[in-house]
């Protein structure tokens, strides 16, 4: 009795040292902290009450936003940013933090709490002129992330402001902005609005820009047309061969083969080109479908992914001899192709015997798909279930049986002996679930000839034979077994109680399956339960 | 013999690159700042292309845009000229393996990590001859296991290899083990040294990230030798801070949770009111008592020493940015010294 009491007293005592305080107790604290005229007695209030995210108490941290101490401030608006804690109070408080003196709480609050602040700003809260007036000066801030965080908060702040207050950013110092502008703007402005910075951007020092200017350039069309022919000149092989790949000029043709078998053509740009010159012309797509023969994996590639995609007519040997290529992707691609055709036996029997399992599981799919119209196509099976991979012999086994190849029973009968386990174990449940009495027999004249079988599904198929004996047999003692069996880990045994409950009808059995699946969370027997007697009724 | 000779290539690039890659400092009122300049021109066949392990359809990859990016960067900042298509394969079955001395593979890109026999025998191959897999994801910490793509956003530090990787590779070398690699490997400082400025950082934030996040620029990593050479590598996941957009911003955000203190916390703190507490292990067996916010989230901490801090969880562009380039830095330096040894 005093031991309880003592272990009741020391419970009652740790629990107090660990939570002394109720959450007003020490909010309430903290907020009169707030006013204190030591500076690390705020910084510790702040930090605390950013820990307790209801809006009451950031209401109280808000005058804290124009403390005089930049970390005081700083801290409230991670508090602010950590529990995207955004109510209309707090928005202009907030977002006069854009003109913060410290560079830090500026770039946080214009790159974590702007877009959400220009939401509210923009249905509904008042915005005086002093407040666009610190909106406009942050996109001329001396901080180049600041500026870069407004540009990305375009589409929240086009309510606010006019696409004209950012068209600065196309002439930035930091080559990064000038990029994002470029993405961020040139669907905002029309061609004539961009005239002026385009043609400072398509001299710009920095390749990437000059790139992106292009891509922009190829959405005003044939209206670019003249930078595209200065473009053309670029000394970036990139830059020039798709300024003349937007020409659609014929003329250019000699130089875009040349860049495609220039032997430093990034793989983009083969790819690209590839795309592009197998819908010009004739002669464009004759040189695509040469490059199928090049030594370079990336440009036989292109060319392949190209000519798929306007589904031209390639030569099934060229296909089958890309379909046995070293390369993953050609022989993937080559093995599409090929099934959108019909295939020959021969082709088939090719891959059934490549060197990659990816080729020989295509070859077993395609033999699947294809042997009633081509009954000759059941031969690849023989090498197929005879594969170094376990994988592709199972798949090739099962086949076999549904297929009703003649010699089944002869080769089930071999698989029962195999040297791989699994496949055993694939053949033996096979033959057991079939209602084939050929089947049946050759099942058991195995386990007759055989007095140790190793064939782990027979053994359990074995077990819950016995298992069922009991249950229907009821002998002494049989309820104690079958709870011991319901029980244990051996799911074949448990559902054979199953079943013979269900196909008996019997109300004892019933009942000990019910008791049991009430007490434990056996789902997997809940579902078969549920499922026998489903077919039952 | 080929892939000797290509090896042998690829190193004298890397050392040219080490001599040839240029910074230029510029001094603008007192303070030393970068100074932009355009990328290095470079012309001729591309020098080194490597290998990636994952499905042919990119969609159905981990961050299908990381490695690109990664491969883009190499190209830009040293003078390797780097191919940014890597040469895919579905497995290591393929022989076009041996045509790449470095490998990357995500982990969660392999469902099915139990090697088939011939990638058995070409791993080995490979392995013995000289090559060099990378492994990213290939740690994750026991609480990320049970669902595969928690492995992918948090790179919790960890020195222990995925129970799965240890088995595939057992097959390949049965008497070889993952071991914990030092923060002291050259694998940290294969060409950039340390950590990107942290001037950009906020203070409380640049004093956590140096001292106790990446000291020195180092991450966690586990390696399997062959014939007394690192020849694979994991680490948690790296690739999160790779990839770029067709804008050139980054494609993901990143974001930190620190720890903060400041004068007399702990007074207030061991008082202050909470939801839930519970210890967890630091890499030394030392226990953190953690206390939990309304949302169950980490709110402060009791270290072992009797010091009280605050978590912070900062989400903010320069942030994230910061942790881009360190990651990327970082791959860079895995690959560099993966190509190179």
């Amino acid at each position: 009795m005093v031991k309880i009491l003592y272990t009741l007293m020391c419970l009652l005592f740790f629990n107090g040292m660990l939570c002394a305080e109720t959450e007003e107790q020490t909010i309430n604290k903290c907020v009169r902290d707030l006013s204190s005229k030591d500076v690390m007695v705020r910084r510790r209030a702040v930090l605390i009450l950013g820990k307790y995210p209801q809006e009451y108490v950031y209401v109280k941290m808000l005058p804290s936003l124009n403390d005089p101490d930049e970390k005081v401030r700083q801290s409230v608006v991670v508090s602010f940013i950590e529990n995207r804690m955004t109510f209309s109070s707090a928005v202009l408080p907030l977002l006069r933090r854009l003109a913060d003196s410290n560079v830090h709480t500026r770039r946080m609050v214009s790159s974590a709490l702007l877009g959400r602040l220009a939401v509210y700003v923009s249905y509904g809260a008042e915005l005086n002129a002093a407040d666009k007036k610190i909106i406009l000066k942050a996109l001329h801030d001396k901080d180049s992330s600041v500026r870069k965080n407004m540009l990305n908060n375009y589409f929240g702040l086009r309510r606010l402001l006019e696409v004209s207050d950012f068209a600065h950013l196309l002439g930035d110092d930091d080559s990064k902005i000038r990029l994002l502008a470029l993405v961020k703007l040139s669907t905002q402005f029309p061609y004539e609005s961009m005239k002026p910075y385009l043609k400072k951007l398509v001299k710009d020092e920095n390749p990437k820009i000059r790139l992106q200017t292009l891509k922009t350039l190829g959405r005003f069309g044939r209206n670019a047309m003249d930078y595209f022919k200065v473009m053309a000149d670029d000394k970036d092989l990139t830059i020039s061969s798709l300024a003349m790949a937007f020409t659609r000029d014929i003329a250019y043709f000699p130089r875009l083969k040349k860049a495609l078998l220039d032997e430093g053509a990034p793989s983009d740009l083969i790819k690209d080109l590839c795309m592009t010159l197998v819908s010009w012309d004739k002669k464009t797509r004759v040189f695509v479908e040469s490059l199928l023969k090049h030594s370079d994996e990336t440009r036989r590639y292109g060319a392949l992914s190209a000519l798929s995609r306007v589904r031209a007519t390639i030569t099934s040997k060229t296909l089958m001899k890309l379909a046995l290529e070293d390369s993953s992707r050609l022989r993937s691609l080559a093995c599409t192709m090929l099934s959108r055709g019909k295939m020959t036996v021969d082709n088939v029997e090719s891959l059934a015997i490549s060197d990659y399992s990816d080729t020989r599981q295509f070859a077993l799919v395609t033999v699947l798909k294809e042997y009633k119209s081509t009954p000759a196509l059941l031969d690849a099976l023989y090498d197929l279930m005879l594969d170094e991979e376990l994988r592709i012999r199972s798949y090739a086994l099962k086949a076999i049986w549904e297929v009703k190849l003649e010699d089944r029973y002869e080769i089930f009968e071999k698989s029962l002996s195999d040297s791989e386990a699994a496949v055993r174990n694939l053949a033996a449940g096979i033959l057991l679930n079939s209602n084939d009495p050929k089947a049946q027999k050759i099942l058991k004249d195995f386990v007759k000839n055989n007095k140790k079988i190793d064939i782990g599904y027979l053994q359990k198929v074995n077990s819950a034979a016995a298992v069922k004996k009991i249950a229907l047999e009821k002998p002494q003692g049989w309820e104690k077994k079958i709870n011991t069996v319901l029980r244990s880990k051996i799911v074949e045994q448990k559902k054979a109680v199953v079943d013979v409950a269900v196909t008996q009808r019997d109300v004892k059995l019933y009942r000990i399956i019910i008791k049991y699946l009430e007490e434990s969370s056996d789902r997997e027997l809940y579902l078969y339960f549920d499922k026998k007697v489903e077919e039952t009724q | 013999m080929k892939f000797y000779i290509l090896l042998t290539g690829i190193f004298l690039t890397f050392y040219s690159s080490l001599c040839a890659t240029e910074t230029v400092k510029a001094v603008e009122k007192g303070k030393t700042t970068q100074k932009e300049l355009p990328p290095i021109e470079k012309k001729g066949a591309v020098t080194v292309r490597i290998g990636q392990l994952r499905s042919s359809d990119a969609m159905r990859s981990s961050y299908p845009a990381a490695l690109r990016s990664l491969l883009a960067s190499i190209d830009e900042e040293t003078s390797i000229k780097m191919d940014k298509d890597p040469r895919v394969f579905d497995s290591f079955e393929d022989d076009a393996i041996f045509e790449c001395s470095f490998i990357y593979v995500n982990y969660s890109d392999r469902t099915n990590w139990e090697f088939t026999k011939k990638e058995v025998k070409n791993l080995r191959r490979y392995l013995e001859n000289g090559g060099f897999i990378y492994i990213d994801a290939g740690i994750n910490s026991e609480f990320l296991r049970g669902n595969s793509s928690a492995g992918q956003h948090h790179s919790f530090a960890d020195w222990e290899v995925t129970p799965s990787i240890a088995k595939a590779f057992k097959q390949v070398f049965a008497g070889k083990k993952f071991k914990a690699l030092p923060r002291s490997h050259k694998v940290y400082r294969m060409f950039y040294k340390g950590l990107p400025d942290a001037s950009v950082l906020p203070d409380s934030v640049r004093e956590f990230v140096v001292n106790e996040k990446w000291p020195q620029g180092t991450y966690s990593a586990v390696a399997l030798e062959v014939k007394g050479r690192l020849a694979v590598m994991c680490t948690p996941i790296v690739a999160m801070g790779w990839g770029k957009r067709y804008d050139s911003q980054w494609e993901t955000q990143i974001s930190f949770r620190i720890r903060e203190s400041t004068d007399g916390l702990g007074d207030y703190l061991k008082n202050a009111a909470h939801y839930s507490n519970y210890k967890a292990s630091r890499e030394d067996g030392a226990k953190d008592v953690i206390y939990t916010d309304s949302q169950n989230r980490p709110a402060w901490v009791k270290e072992p020493d009797g010091t009280w801090r605050v978590f912070r969880y900062y989400s903010t562009q320069t942030i994230s940015d910061y942790a881009h380039e360190f990651y990327t830095r970082l791959g860079t330096n895995i690959f560099m010294y993966g190509l190179s040894h």
